[in-house]
């Protein structure tokens, strides 16, 4: 168990029962969570989850109600701002508008008093790590998003944290600098070696960057582990679902090893739980074989099928709960169809709060997530409007 | 897509500037103008600006103006600049919001009742600390810090809540502290509102006269409260000269400003050329660069030439031309005890000998000469000067009220009693203007000027001279006459054709006098009081009634004007020198009546007042220009039933007031403006049951 990791070795920040409310709204609650040096590790959640304000108390702009900051094993509590040697990435930048590219870099540089020689030297190795020779002279207004970015990450960089927190730094990007700044961002990490907290409430952000990720929910921790931990173990229901596609089921455990869901006793690789425990049932949609009914563990109704390229996706009916299946074979709506489910794709969890919240697609559709899609760009340009 | 300006369009931009700038133009010719007609133009000539930078007073005015618009604009822009910062960081929603609305209130408040209560609180806390005398510099820097701030917030405030509350947090980040991210990220983000706030803090100060006028004192000035006291003779054409270099300094100002904007946008066009890959981004932005650069670039030159302005009217020299001539009794003068002492001398607007066109410049050698410091400042009316005595607001040593206001303020114990014997020169007033009715045993003034009311005609337009006032209801000249725009002078031409007394109380005396004067309102072309000389200097009007001293500078521009004196008799008048119980330097102040009284100074004085001096030693000299002049002073034949006016009761003053008001608002036209209103209000209530019906009529259709 990592939350309680404080005896690991290499670890630089923890933080210790951390407890936070606003307007007596409880933000995080008795948190509890390690973070090694030099490691990539993201907070992965929707917004309002909490994962923003453990990045602010972090960085000192914000003050816990109750709980320990620990940096490099001393209580860093009192310690402000400026005085911690972390440096933030912020969603907007956060560039200085009356000081040129060169000067944001030299900001924390000058407030060090450190020589205009070295100062240059620093700003000319940072403008090279970003990749933005020449652009020294620029009024940072003038340059676009991506290279904006750029620039805040120098600044950031120049001063030598040992913790860089990213705050969903590439959230107002277009989708394919995103994507080229994530590979960007990552082998800035890997040559400088230093820990990068990184917070998104995108999930394959997530799991293509980190090395380890923190999935939150209503300012508690509900997963803290690798990206593939995360996606073929998830903690409970809520994991699951944020976490790629799932169906998740209501299933009991018979005995070891046997679970039975869907009206069918499926092998499986789980153990340990009492007998007839009920239990959620998680099954990846691309983990799910097709075949004639009459061979399927169990069998259903297809209601939809969309060709997504790769694969087909499509709804089946089974037993009143709607399946997503994910599979290179065609079939029609209508079309009675089996399902086959190997043992090691079948992922047991225990019953939580989130148990029965989720893993139904039965009023998916593409059109509904769409619309969900734009209202998040929505939001992103008018607050770009607002800045 | 072509964008063409059809020939309306245009003619209505022509149409906008000649409405905006005409008044302007007009005012900067008449700067030139080489004699002080606003109506004829003689010949070109720089006189008005060599008269500007020898008109003391105004100068002092103007660098007084500048000086308390330097400092209280930039104490308002820190104090906004705190409060707004203040204001952001508040997290109490109603605080903050009732600060806002605290804010707002004193720029809807009408400034007459903002100058008010103003005044009320100085001197309320001036009594609380037995202070007498708090009007001055102090309390008119408190009011325009006070009227200034409001607008310095909401100019701060906006720019603050659009600001990334991440810029501030980023500073802390790279290692500033709290204040160091003040001043290395807030203030250079915020520097070009805050440098708007301090341009309009400084405007507003410039531009302010109705709360300067109720809060300033003896001892300072603003260029506002001046001008408006000049109407007592009329504004004099440096004024324009000024005005004209105040607007050529602000227009020069902004032809730079967009010209170095322009440039700055040539920049930015070929930055934009560079950067095509976001190009909405970048469009955005360099119109957000040209906005602050502009106003930037603006404020930094307004800021630079508003400084140069201000050390160039400090750096102007004071000085009095030459007395050597006049021979006065210098050892008494310079041996008074009053030396190192201050004089607030409160005076009509050009109402002395100021140094203008090679004239003595009396205050400056009375401060030569005695060591004395005189505040000279003025006033406009005598209820306005019997206001701010009454106030108790400012301590005034040396006031000069007409007849009737001493009378009202000794009445009301408000004069002390001169010493005459601190006045030997007092033997020059002649003894027709001693002991006159409201000072019957002289013991609180002395005369300083005389004069009274005749007909002025033009030859040109009227043939025969007029012997009666009733040529100002001679239905042949109907349209071509003025008539005064003041009651007292209105109703007393009537009253005099009618026979009665001037200062009658009798209700159906003043009844009569309103019947007479609405008998000749249709043959009115207006009526006017300043305006009477550009009028009558043009040809325009043909009759007209005023004051003879004044007739004497119409008459320089127009040598077709005449003057008669009516067989009915006239309104004759004195202004005198008296002391407020309130003075604080009455020695001081009775060594300034003397010297005000010593011949030589009586004619500088008489000479550049033009009107009817009682200086009997004056009158003899040779060398006075109106020595013997039959229009400032006529035979005792014409004069002797001329007739002071008194003070009226109070009854009898509202009496007047609502006839005036009845006569000036005719009954049809009354009416007319009722009905106006009415229908407006029918029509903006009927809009708005409109609206509510058809609100309602859709809400129906919402579920």
């Amino acid at each position: 168990m990592r939350g309680s990791g404080l005896l690991e070795k290499n670890v630089i920040i923890s933080l210790k029962d951390i407890s936070i409310s606003f307007d007596g709204e409880q933000i995080l609650k008795d948190l509890n969570l390690s973070i090694r040096d030099g490691e990539f590790i993201t907070l992965l959640g929707a917004s309002g989850c909490g994962k923003t304000t453990i990045l602010r108390i972090i960085a000192g702009f914000l003050e816990p109600d109750s709980g320990e900051v620990i940096f490099d094993g001393r209580c860093v509590n009192d310690v402000p701002a400026n005085e911690r040697q972390v440096n933030t990435i912020f969603q907007r930048y956060a560039l200085f508008p009356h000081l040129n590219v060169y000067e944001n870099i030299a900001f924390g540089l000058r407030l060090r008093k450190m020589k205009d020689k070295e100062i240059k030297e620093k700003v000319t190795e940072m403008l090279a790590l970003v990749d933005l020779k020449g652009f020294e002279h620029r009024s940072v207004e003038s340059l676009s998003g991506g290279q904006q970015q750029r620039v805040a990450i120098a600044r950031a960089l120049a001063v030598d944290p040992r913790v860089l927190l990213l705050d969903e730094p590439l959230g107002a990007l277009d989708l394919k600098l995103r994507k080229d700044m994530q590979a960007e961002l990552k082998s800035i990490q890997e040559r400088l070696k230093i820990t990068f907290i990184y917070v998104t409430h995108d999930q394959e952000e997530a799991l293509s960057m980190s090395d380890t990720i923190v999935v939150m929910d209503q300012g508690e921790i509900q997963h803290i582990g690798s990206p593939l931990d995360i996606y073929n173990e998830p903690k409970n229901a809520f994991v699951a679902d944020f976490i790629g596609e799932s169906n998740i089921l209501d299933g009991v455990m018979k005995k070891d090893f046997k679970v039975m869901f869907s009206g069918h006793v499926f092998d499986c690789v789980d153990k340990g739980f009492q007998e007839n425990e009920l239990v959620d049932v998680v099954i990846r949609p691309e983990d799910v074989d097709i075949c004639e009914p009459e061979k399927g563990m169990i069998s259903g109704v297809v209601t939809s099928v969309v060709f997504k390229g790769v694969h087909y996706e499509i709804i089946v009916d089974i037993k009143g709960f709607k399946w997503m299946i994910q599979t290179t074979d065609y079939s029609a709506v209508g079309d009675n169809i089996g399902i086959l489910i190997a043992p090691d794709e079948i992922h047991i969890m225990k019953k939580s709060k989130y148990s029965g919240l989720y893993g139904d697609y039965s009023s998916f559709s593409d059109e509904m997530d769409f619309i969900s899609d734009v209202n998040e760009v929505l939001v992103d340009t008018e607050e770009e409007i607002i800045d | 897509m072509k964008n063409k300006i059809t020939i309306p369009a245009k003619l209505y931009t022509v149409l906008i500037f000649i409405i905006l700038y005409a008044p302007i133009a007009v005012l900067i010719f008449f700067s030139f103008n080489s004699s002080n007609s606003t109506s004829v133009f003689n010949e070109f000539s720089l006189r008005w600006y060599t008269e500007l930078f020898n008109d003391t007073a105004t100068i002092k005015a103007l660098k007084n103006t500048l000086l308390l618009a330097v400092i209280s604009s930039i104490i308002s822009t820190v104090l906004g600049l705190i409060t707004a910062t203040g204001l952001h960081y508040s997290k109490t929603k109603w605080y903050k919001k009732s600060i806002m609305t605290a804010n707002n209130i004193p720029m809807v408040n009408p400034d007459i009742v903002t100058g008010i209560s103003m005044m009320l609180l100085f001197i309320f806390v001036g009594t609380i600390l037995r202070q007498s005398g708090v009007l001055g510099f102090g309390t008119m820097l408190i009011a325009h810090i006070t009227f200034e701030l409001p607008y310095v917030i909401l100019n701060i405030l906006p720019r603050f809540k659009s600001m990334d509350k991440n810029l501030v947090e980023a500073a802390k980040d790279l290692g500033c502290t709290p204040v160091q991210a003040f001043f290395k990220v807030t203030l250079p983000y915020l520097s070009a509102e805050i440098f708007a706030a301090f341009v309009m803090a400084f405007t507003l100060s410039i531009d302010d006269f109705v709360i300067s006028y109720f809060v300033s004192g003896p001892e300072f000035q603003t260029l506002p409260i001046r001008i408006y006291s000049m109407t007592k003779k009329r504004v004099t054409p440096d004024i324009y000269a000024l005005s004209t270099l105040i607007f050529v300094t602000v227009f020069v100002l902004l032809v730079l400003s967009n010209y170095s904007q322009n440039k700055q946008k040539r920049r930015e066009s070929m930055n934009e050329n560079s950067i095509k890959n976001n190009m909405k981004n970048n469009i955005k932005n360099n119109m957000k660069n040209n906005m602050k650069d502009n106003i930037r670039i603006f404020t930094k030159i307004s800021a630079f030439l508003s400084i140069v302005l201000l050390i160039f009217s400090l750096s102007i020299p004071v000085s009095a031309s030459s007395v050597d001539d006049y021979p006065i009794n210098i050892e008494y003068y310079k041996n008074s005890p009053y030396r190192g002492s201050t004089l607030n001398v409160y005076n009509w607007g050009e109402y002395i000998s100021d140094g203008a066109e090679g004239s003595l410049n009396v205050n400056v050698y009375f401060e030569e000469l005695t060591g004395i410091k005189v505040n000279y400042t003025n006033y406009d009316s005598n209820e306005d000067m019997y206001a701010k005595i009454k106030s108790g607001g400012a301590n005034y040593d040396l006031i000069i009220p007409s007849d009737y206001m001493i009378a009202r303020m000794i009445d009301e114990n408000l004069l002390l009693k001169l010493d005459y014997a601190n006045i030997p020169n007092f033997k020059y007033i002649s003894n027709e203007y001693k002991s006159l009715y409201f000072d019957p045993k002289d013991e609180y003034s002395v005369t300083y000027t005389v004069g009274y009311v005749a007909l002025i005609y033009n030859t040109k337009l009227v043939h025969e001279a007029p012997t009666s006032w009733t040529a100002l209801w001679d239905k042949r000249y109907a349209g071509n006459i003025l008539m005064f725009n003041n009651p007292r002078d209105a109703f007393a031409i009537a009253q005099l054709i009618l026979g009665q007394d001037l200062n009658s109380t009798n209700p159906d005396d003043w009844q009569r006098a309103y019947d007479k004067l609405l008998e000749q309102k249709p043959v009115v072309r207006a009526y006017v009081m300043d305006e009477i000389y550009n009028i009558m200097e043009s040809g325009a009007a043909a009759l007209a009634p005023y004051y003879v001293g004044d007739f004497l500078t119409m008459q320089e521009n127009n040598e077709d004007l005449a003057v008669a004196f009516p067989k009915e008799g006239a309104n004759i008048f004195v202004d005198s020198m008296c002391i407020p119980k309130t003075a604080k330097n009455k020695g001081a102040a009775e060594l300034y009546i003397n010297y005000m009284c010593e011949p030589e100074i009586s004619l500088a004085n008489a000479e550049y007042i033009c009107y009817a001096t009682p200086n009997t030693a004056v009158l003899e000299m040779d060398k006075y220009s109106f020595k013997g002049d039959e229009i400032l002073y006529p035979d005792a034949s014409v004069t002797e039933d001329y007739q002071y006016f008194h003070n009226l009761p109070a009854e009898t003053q509202a009496l007047m007031s609502n006839l005036w008001g009845d006569l000036k608002v005719d009954g049809q036209s009354n009416i007319s403006t009722y009905i106006g209103l009415a229908v407006f209000a029918i029509v903006m209530i009927m809009y708005a049951i409109y609206a509510f019906l058809k609100k309602k009529h859709r809400e129906k259709f919402y579920d």
